[in-house]
């Protein structure tokens, strides 16, 4: 299957922080990429990667095989992208911005752009700075999708957009981005529309890569388990690939990502048994992994 | 009751506070620096008063940035005005809010302009004669903050305040040194304008804070989409971009500019003209020099174009604009489109202002007891070797503004420092402007000054090369510009810097310019350097 992205070894820092932390990823053609992350967590900095802004200290990023920093020009060309925050020129009329990016794309189809137009509800005469938040969000949305760009980043764009477009249009956007066999990256915190379009979900953490598997998989290797000890305990137990524990006396429960076998052993050697199990949602799995880990005593 | 309005009055000074902090945060760098061209200034007008002239252009420089610092408060914040939104939500009334600022500034600018007046200006003139400085300066702060704050349907309607204001700042010395008016005059219509200025802010920041200005929406409904092509590329379409948005200034400053010159052209119709004797005729002064500036104005502000400069909201601490590091160009293609549009610009003012300058040339002025037109004595005595000559001179002024182009988009770095650079990187064109003056009203002294000039260049063609050099090995290294581009452009710069020497031999005699000294100085003159510099630029800019 041909790669569209690929990242290895991605290492970035400002200064003291280290914003990316031997990362690696990869996509493949027609597939959606969902990264979550919370805010500061190195979703924006991977997607700055991608564009070329950023030039990797440690790693490589290569997009279609090419690598945005020495082929800007052969990259962005293929790569319609929506930023969290609205960079688009403000005084200028929506049919100038569709004009004016018509002479950088030679795939710009305008019947295209007039159909996104309507269907976002925005007037061509209209001066961009003065839509609202969401306006301006949607006529990014339309701009990022005209030249049926073969990757299409999407950085938070549910920050600006209300919530009819989130779920009606903008999900059915990128579905249908990927049924024309074209690649997404979509990064929020909204997980639920993950939830609706993403074939592989990608979770960062303060820099990391905390895993990176298609959505079944990340349910199916997250669950919630529930154990009960014969005595009180006064400390969570220590099982590999438990996290997140909660619980007092006899009764704990985790996040378990391991297979049921090791799980089984450990839970034997605990003198336990597992007396409930469910499978979590992805927001569910966001929040165990995100949150600190807290000892209940 | 008189306590409790007296406690509110102080409270909404403390609550003015915010905003001088943004206000001395935005300028202290520029205070400095005026406090420091003062000093000096005073120092050498004092030792000597041939230093006043060179030292009022300089201050007078650095006090037009202060002033534009202290009115773009932050022109994006609102849009419709450039009184930052987060302080319209003050606890405070109108009147106070905008007041405090604007009186807080003026008297500041009040205080510099009396410091200039005795520093400066005192050494040689009686103080009576130079106060008006104070509510001159006073003024014009009050003015160009006006022309910020107001909310405009239009940005055409600002860029006509700003030219009012410009207008404004030349019209007064020139009233006072055409002995039009007094100093009493002159500082009472300033002292007018300053509180029409509130009076205008006052009233325009309230529309704004209360959601009443107008915007450019109310107009969708009349407006017609004209019938455009498509771009034939994405040069092609950033050129646009850049003409229409950074152009934009330019074509405003051009404005001011002309309104200058138009002010002093009219000013010379009602008196007696001062001619200078060329070829044994005499041409009117101030139109033909009034003329010269017109035309010399268009190439140097071509590079405004070339800015990248545009907030940007993504990544705020740099001013490559992301939108313009996203579009699918290479760094060369970037510089490309600048440059392209800075010749573009360049040419276009440069037909418009010939138009004004041939109108400035055609006003009949008073020679003893007759009225001339400077247009017909010129073309009494210029030949069309004269003709292909001056068009040549206008080439190389193309060229230079193309030279400063290149260097404006080593803004592209976009820290604030660099900014900043490019602003005290202007002071040795002040300084220059100085010498020139000094040179033009003492023409003795141009031999003196002439026999620095060749040390001076070699000084610059070495450093020059010494550059050169390792750019060009960072442009193969980074493969920014492919190496036949390279070739190409060396070879064509060296046959154009051929040619120069050759048109530079058979015009200037070996006596006033030996060879050497002619090839140094236009290797300096050809924009090699900067134009291999700025794709380096655009790059570190574009990829942190």
């Amino acid at each position: 299957m041909t790669q569209i992205l690929e990242i290895n070894g991605l290492t970035k820092r400002f200064g003291e922080k280290t914003a990316l932390r031997n990362v690696s990823l990869s996509l493949a053609k027609g597939k959606v990429l969902g990264l979550i992350g919370e805010n500061g967590a190195g979703k924006t900095t991977i997607i700055k990667h991608i564009l070329g802004s950023y030039i990797p200290q440690e790693g490589s990023v290569r997009v279609f095989g090419l690598d945005p920093v020495k082929d800007p020009a052969g990259v962005l060309g293929n790569v319609g992208y929506l930023a969290e925050e609205d960079g688009l020129p403000g005084w200028m009329r929506v049919y100038e911005l569709q004009r004016y990016f018509q002479g950088f794309y030679q795939n710009w189809d305008q019947a295209y752009a007039e159909d996104l137009r309507e269907k976002f509800k925005i007037d061509r005469k209209a001066i961009i700075k003065q839509l609202s938040k969401g306006q301006r969000a949607r006529v990014g949305l339309m701009a990022a999708l005209a030249y049926r760009p073969e990757l299409l980043l999407l950085d938070e764009p549910s920050s600006g957009l209300d919530p009819i477009v989130r779920r009606e249009i903008l999900t059915s956007i990128v579905r249908a981005v990927a049924n024309e066999n074209r690649t997404v990256l979509f990064s929020s915190h909204l997980l639920s529309e993950i939830e609706l379009v993403a074939d592989q979900v990608a979770m960062i953490r303060e820099g990391e890569i905390l895993f990176c598997d298609t959505l079944d998989n990340v349910k199916q290797s997250n669950r919630r388990i529930t154990l009960r000890f014969n005595a009180v305990r006064t400390s969570a137990p220590e099982i590999g690939e438990a996290l997140n524990w909660e619980g007092y006396g006899q009764e704990w429960s985790c996040l378990y990502s391991g297979n049921t076998a090791t799980l089984e052993a450990s839970v034997s050697l605990l003198d336990a048994k597992v007396v409930e199990e469910s499978w979590l949602t992805l927001d569910e799995i966001f929040h165990a992994r995100s949150a600190p880990k807290v000892e209940h005593a | 009751m008189l306590g409790q309005r007296r406690r509110l009055s102080m409270l909404s000074l403390r609550l003015c506070y915010p905003f001088t902090r943004v206000l001395f945060a935005r300028t202290w760098r520029v205070w400095l620096l005026l406090v420091v061209a003062i000093a000096v200034g005073a120092l050498l007008s004092y030792h000597s008063p041939r230093w006043e002239s060179i030292s009022g252009v300089v201050v007078g420089f650095i006090l037009i940035c202060l002033l534009a610092t202290l009115a773009m408060v932050d022109p994006q914040e609102t849009g419709a005005s450039g009184f930052p939104g987060y302080l319209q939500m003050l606890p405070m009334g109108d009147t106070e809010l905008v007041l405090w600022p604007m009186i807080i500034s003026v008297g500041l600018l009040f205080g510099l302009g009396i410091a200039i007046s005795i520093l400066i200006f005192g050494s040689n003139s009686p103080i009576s004669e130079t106060w008006w400085i104070a509510p001159y300066l006073g003024s014009i702060g009050s003015q160009f903050q006006a022309a910020s704050w107001v909310p405009m349907k239009r940005p055409e309607l600002r860029a006509c305040l700003s030219i009012f204001t410009v207008a404004s700042i030349v019209g007064g010395p020139l009233a006072f040194l055409f002995k039009v008016a007094g100093p009493a005059l002159v500082a009472m219509i300033y002292l007018v304008l300053a509180l029409c200025s509130m009076w205008l802010c006052v009233r325009g920041v309230s529309k704004v804070r209360h959601g009443e200005a107008k915007t450019g929406n109310s107009d969708k409904a009349d407006y017609k989409i004209p019938e455009l092509s498509r771009f034939k590329s994405g040069v092609s379409s950033q050129v646009w971009l850049e003409y229409k948005r950074n152009g934009l200034v330019s074509r405003v400053l051009n404005s001011m500019f002309l309104t200058i010159f138009g002010i002093i052209a009219a000013v010379s119709l009602f008196t007696q003209a001062e001619t200078v004797q060329i070829r044994g005729v005499a041409i009117p002064l101030v139109p033909l020099s009034v003329a010269i500036l017109a035309l010399v104005v268009p190439p140097y502000l071509g590079f405004g174009g070339c800015c990248g400069s545009e907030k940007d909201n993504v990544s705020k601490d740099r001013s490559l604009s992301t939108f313009l590091a996203y579009r699918p160009l290479t760094e060369a293609q970037i510089v490309e489109a600048k440059l392209r549009m800075t010749f573009l610009l360049a040419i276009k003012l440069g037909l418009f202002n010939l138009g004004i300058a041939l109108l400035f040339l055609a006003l009949p002025v008073q020679l003893g007891d007759h009225r001339q037109t400077t247009l017909s004595a010129l073309v009494s005595i210029l030949s069309w070797r004269d003709y292909l000559i001056l068009l040549g001179m206008y080439g190389l002024m193309l060229m230079s503004g193309m030279k400063n182009g290149a260097s404006a988009i080593w803004c592209s770095l976009g820290r604030m420092q660099i900014w900043q650079v490019m602003v005290i990187g202007m002071l040795p064109m002040a300084v220059g402007t100085g010498i020139g003056m000094r040179l033009f009203l003492h023409p003795e002294e141009i031999k003196t000054a002439l026999s620095y000039l060749p040390y001076a260049v070699w000084v610059i063609a070495g450093v020059k090369l010494l550059t050169l050099i390792p750019s060009i090995i960072v442009l193969r290294r980074k493969e920014l510009v492919a190496d036949s581009v390279i070739g190409k452009w060396l070879a064509f710069w060296s046959l154009f810097g051929l040619a120069l020497f050759w048109a530079g031999r058979s015009l200037i005699p070996d006596g006033i310019l030996n060879s050497w000294s002619l090839a140094a100085q236009i290797f300096c003159l050809l924009p090699f350097l900067r134009i291999a510099l700025a794709p380096i630029f655009v790059y570190r800019g574009r990829h942190q």
